[in-house]
């Protein structure tokens, strides 16, 4: 016969679409590039510091975890997983603190470069689908600049370990993962992640509370003065919110290529602005503040945490942002995007099921098929 | 009648009250900040349990069907008050940390579970077994979980104003451990680690009997 | 023997048996069937089980060799007019010509224009929209043989019952519509409508919502129930030719396509002619197959082999190369929601999946698996690769067998 044999019979549908999750993880990671490289040139080593630990500590523990898991080196996979927590403590202890991370960095890139690399007899090298990295670089973004080395260290494997891999791994994670580490960095060390805040250019060297927290405490009468450093260089505040505007670049490239739609981003900023209005509080200030645009464009987004329907994602949108405003105006934190997210990551499933699609040509009460 | 060691071990591991029946948790979450406060707790749980089983047991001929659950309770909440009294007057400072979860075992699943799954249907000597098994099985994780937060949480474990173990000033206890999430967290990895273990150890017994190699390969997709 | 949806017909031939074109070989007294006719003039080699291309079993079948001749059986002799002829005259002879939708889904077309007396038929629709992408024999058809497929819509129309008559063509064939337009200008009970062209848009349900904006309810409801008959072009075609010459449904119109075909094109062939000389009629082809698809790229069927007739349902056939071919492993499922985005008819893919995963049928039940007509717009969208379409067959088969057990 023609084919000479050897033909590939497989299910239908035999052409598929050209995206797949790596690629999906890239276009991500490029969404967040311009506020994370402005940021890196604001702090200058100590942001990138935290950036390159964050995402390198979330590589390494997915790569880990899923050699543990699939029995895979076991013995080489815990030696590593020991020797870069036992090495970067004795160099500190020697009296080095300032070689720890590098020390921490270098032993856990060596080790992924070696598991991705080199194929071994009778194992499959270790493929990453990118979703390590974006909840490590997402991690990184929400810490301030100035912490220890060690914060990002532990947060990122909080993330992978404790908020993806033990639910099953990616797609099965109830909370977004680099939220959940957040929240408990916070509740863990909440000295560390609430000062820290650092400006290396222009005059105000260090500044030692974000504009939400000035807000806050009414020490900061004119809030239009900070429109826009928020906007372009924020003078204090977390790594990834140094410019609403980069983060917005970055979202709009998401939108066009479709990686994200607009439903959660506008409804979640859309209600933030209606719910300040209501409480009385400036609107502009609110959502130029804080993580509000690194949420709703690229917290909130998260597709594993989030609703699946087009409603559903209306509904989730204006939820998250509603209850943002109500935590920054009525509790006692100046920021509430981290826990609006995860509550309502919590109820994702429940509004699925409640936002499932009419099946064509199915009538339900009170909605009528034209006839 | 025949005393049988499960009757005690039972409560130990396989159907240990917390990590397999899940009652009782409320009160297991709110005192396992400090290893002191778990073990006063588990021994007042103990106490409670077992002599309440006893009784119970004891007076099953004569407690009418109907109205059992409010015989329970007045057996249960008479032990409670004994160990809240006793609690106030030799332990104050004790009694002061624990404060409002004494009163509450009257209201604890394991005590009123027991009795009504176990000691309403046995006899004396099984009852007793099983309040001491199931008090035991309670106090066990108690007192780990009381290890890992407050070890991880403050950085210590002190006992009576001593200091047993110290983790060194260099470490930053991360507080969350002994806040509520941490309990939540703590809990749910102990049994985690308990599953796994069970289903490794399963797994070992069915492969030793049936001789092969491996469980069977999953087959993944379609 | 089984060349269309409903019962397989049993041969009336056997071996050492002299056949002529158009003679019936194969028949079935069942409602839901269609009789099978010879497309060639020659001896029967043999009657025996060979591979089938979409049931992708061995099924009873009747080898024919040909003797060139291509003689013609006398039963084959032009109907009349349709004017001359009774609805259940062009019935009968719809049934006795074989003939069934050549969309793809081969559903016997007398049974189609039957609809059931208390069912009001408004509108009949003729389907010009491609039932898949790479496929473009409809398109042909309408440009090269425009008058004969309004010729064969009257015959349908009038078997049916119905006045309005539509026929629907997407927006990417100006040529169709112009050639389309132009046969029906005479007739103004006729009419043509454009459509969107999107996948899948030459699906019944969706291109009646499309022209007529009407929801057909979910299985077991059907385009009458509505007021809609839908048939292909090929099939208008085809009553058409058995209207004028009394030949038989002994021939189609198939696309042949793909990157490794040297000359892609739409070829009229006599069905029971296998791939093979099919692609070789296409001037063969330049790299190693890896794929060869019964039908299109995103309901095909792939094949083991290249020795398959075409059948009544083949629309065509699509060589893939190793480069076209993905064979990715599924990953986890990262809930993306493009599945739900792609779904024309409004499911969520990633949950039926979900709980089929889990054999959780009754959970899986709640999200009307039912209602999927398999067109694989889900599992093509699919970032993580995952055979949705596969999942939503094996959770249709379930709930049906639990359903059937109660």
């Amino acid at each position: 016969m023609a084919g000479g044999g050897n033909l590939v019979v497989t299910v239908s549908p035999h052409i598929k679409s050209p995206e797949t999750t790596g690629s999906i993880m890239r276009l991500v990671l490029l969404g967040l590039l311009p506020a994370t490289l402005w940021a890196c040139v604001l702090f200058g080593i100590s942001g990138i510091a935290v950036i390159a630990i964050s995402v390198i500590t979330a590589l390494f523990c997915e790569v880990t975890w899923h050699n543990l898991r699939d029995g895979k080196g076991t013995g080489r996979t815990w030696f590593a997983l020991v020797s870069s927590l036992v090495v970067p403590i004795g160099v500190s202890a020697a009296g080095l603190g300032r070689a720890a991370p590098a020390a921490a960095i270098a032993l856990m890139s060596a080790f992924i470069l070696s598991e991705a690399g080199i194929s071994r007899q009778g194992e499959r090298r270790h493929s990453f689908d990118g979703s390590a990295a974006v909840t490590g670089l997402l991690l990184a973004l929400v810490l301030p600049p100035l912490v220890p080395w060690w914060i990002p260290f532990v947060g990122a494997f909080i993330a992978i370990w404790l908020g993806k891999e033990i639910f099953g791994g990616l797609g099965y994670n109830v909370f977004n993962p680099a939220l959940v580490a957040r929240a408990i960095l916070v509740l863990s060390w909440p000295a560390h992640l609430t000062a820290g805040w650092f400006r290396s250019l222009g005059i105000d060297a260090t500044s030692k509370a974000t504009p939400l927290m000035l807000a806050k405490t009414g020490a900061a009468a004119d809030l239009t003065a900070y429109y826009a450093p928020l906007l372009l260089n924020n003078p204090g505040g977390c790594i990834g919110e140094v410019s609403a505007f980069l983060l917005l670049v970055g979202g709009a490239m998401l939108l066009w290529k479709r990686v994200i739609t607009w439903e959660i981003p506008v409804t979640y900023l859309g209600a933030m602005a209606v719910a300040s209005v209501l409480m009385g509080v400036d609107p502009v200030f609110h959502l130029l503040a804080g993580g509000a645009v690194l949420g709703a464009v690229f917290m909130a987004t998260d597709y594993v945490t989030s609703p699946v329907s087009s409603r559903g994602k209306i509904v989730f949108g204006i939820m998250c942002g509603a209850i943002t405003m109500l935590l920054r105006v009525y509790s006692k934190a100046p920021e509430g995007v981290t826990s609006a997210i995860l509550f309502m990551n919590m109820v994702t499933p429940l509004i699925d099921r409640s936002t499932m699609p009419r099946p064509f040509g199915v009538v339900r009460a009170g909605r009528g098929v034209r006839k | 009648m025949r005393v049988r060691l499960i009757d005690l071990t039972r409560g130990l591991v396989q159907e240990n009250p917390l990590l397999r029946l899940m009652i009782g948790l409320c009160s297991a979450l709110a005192v396992s900040v400090k290893v002191e406060n778990t073990i006063f707790m588990g021994l007042a749980v103990i106490f409670v349990l077992t002599l309440s089983n006893i009784v119970i047991s004891a007076i099953r001929p004569v407690t009418p069907d109907n109205i059992r659950i409010p015989i329970f309770l007045v057996v249960v909440s008479s032990f409670v008050t004994i160990v809240d009294l006793v609690l106030k007057a030799y332990f104050p400072e004790v009694y002061a940390r624990l404060g409002v979860w004494i009163p509450l075992i009257v209201v604890n699943c394991i005590i009123l579970g027991r009795a009504e799954a176990f000691a309403y249907r046995n006899g004396i000597l099984a009852s007793t077994l099983d309040g001491l098994g199931m008090g035991a099985g309670y106090t066990l994780v108690l007192i780990v979980m009381g290890i890992v937060r407050e070890l991880l949480g403050t950085g210590s474990i002190t006992m009576m104003g001593v200091t047993l173990i110290s983790l060194g000033t260099g470490f930053q206890a991360p507080t969350f451990m002994i806040t509520f999430p941490g309990a939540f967290l703590t809990f749910g990895l102990i049994m985690g680690a308990l599953n796994k273990a069970q289903s490794a150890l399963a797994e070992r017994a069915a492969r030793r009997a049936t001789g092969s190699a491996g469980r069977p390969t999953p087959v993944g997709g379609v | 023997m089984h060349q269309h949806t409903g019962a397989p017909c049993e041969p009336l031939v056997k071996k050492g048996d002299r056949v002529l074109v158009g003679q019936k070989i194969g028949e079935s007294k069942a409602y839901v069937s269609a009789p099978v006719h010879s497309s060639v003039s020659g001896t029967v080699v043999a009657v025996e089980p060979r591979q089938h291309p979409a049931l992708l079993r061995s099924v009873a079948s009747v080898v024919i060799e040909s003797d060139g001749a291509f003689e013609v059986d006398p039963s084959v002799k032009p109907r009349g007019e349709i004017d001359s002829l009774s609805r259940d005259e062009l019935r009968q002879i719809i049934r006795e010509a074989g003939i069934v939708g050549l969309g793809g889904a081969a559903f016997p077309t007398s049974v189609k224009v039957s609809p059931p007396k208390d069912k009001k038929i408004d509108v009949f629709l003729l389907n010009g929209a491609e039932c898949e992408p790479y496929l473009t024999a409809d398109h042909r058809l309408m440009v090269e043989e425009a008058s004969d497929i309004v010729h064969g819509m009257l015959a349908l129309m009038k078997a049916v019952g119905v006045e309005k008559g539509i026929v629907c063509i997407e927006d990417n064939k100006p040529d169709a519509i112009d050639a389309m337009s132009k046969a029906v200008a005479d007739f103004p009970n006729l009419g043509t409508a454009v459509v969107k062209t999107k996948y899948p848009q030459g699906g019944e349900k969706q291109l009646i919502k499309a022209v007529l904006g009407r929801e057909v309810p979910p299985p077991p409801g059907l385009p009458m129930d509505v007021g809609v008959v839908v048939n292909n072009v090929g099939t208008a075609a085809a009553v058409a030719a058995a209207l004028r010459t009394g030949m038989p449904l002994i021939e189609r119109v198939v696309t042949v396509t793909g990157s490794p075909v040297r000359e892609p094109a739409n070829l009229r062939v006599r069905l029971g002619t296998s791939f093979r000389e099919l692609i070789e009629q296409c001037g063969g082809l330049s790299e190693k197959p890896a794929k060869i698809i019964a039908g299109g790229p995103m309901m095909g069927i792939a094949q083991s082999s290249d020795e398959v007739p075409v059948i009544k349902g083949t629309s065509g056939i699509l060589v893939m190369s190793e480069h076209d071919t993905v064979l990715d492993e599924p990953t986890n499922c990262i809930r993306c929601g493009r599945c739900v985005e792609a779904c024309p008819m409004f499911l969520m893919p990633l949950y039926i999946r979900m709980y089929a995963e889990a054999g959780r049928w009754d959970l899986a039940a709640r999200y009307s698996p039912a209602n999927c007509m398999e067109c694989g717009s889900c599992a093509y969208e699919c970032p993580a690769r995952i055979p949705l379409v596969q999942w939503i067959k094996i959770a249709k088969a379930e709930i049906a067998a639990a359903k059937g057990g109660r």
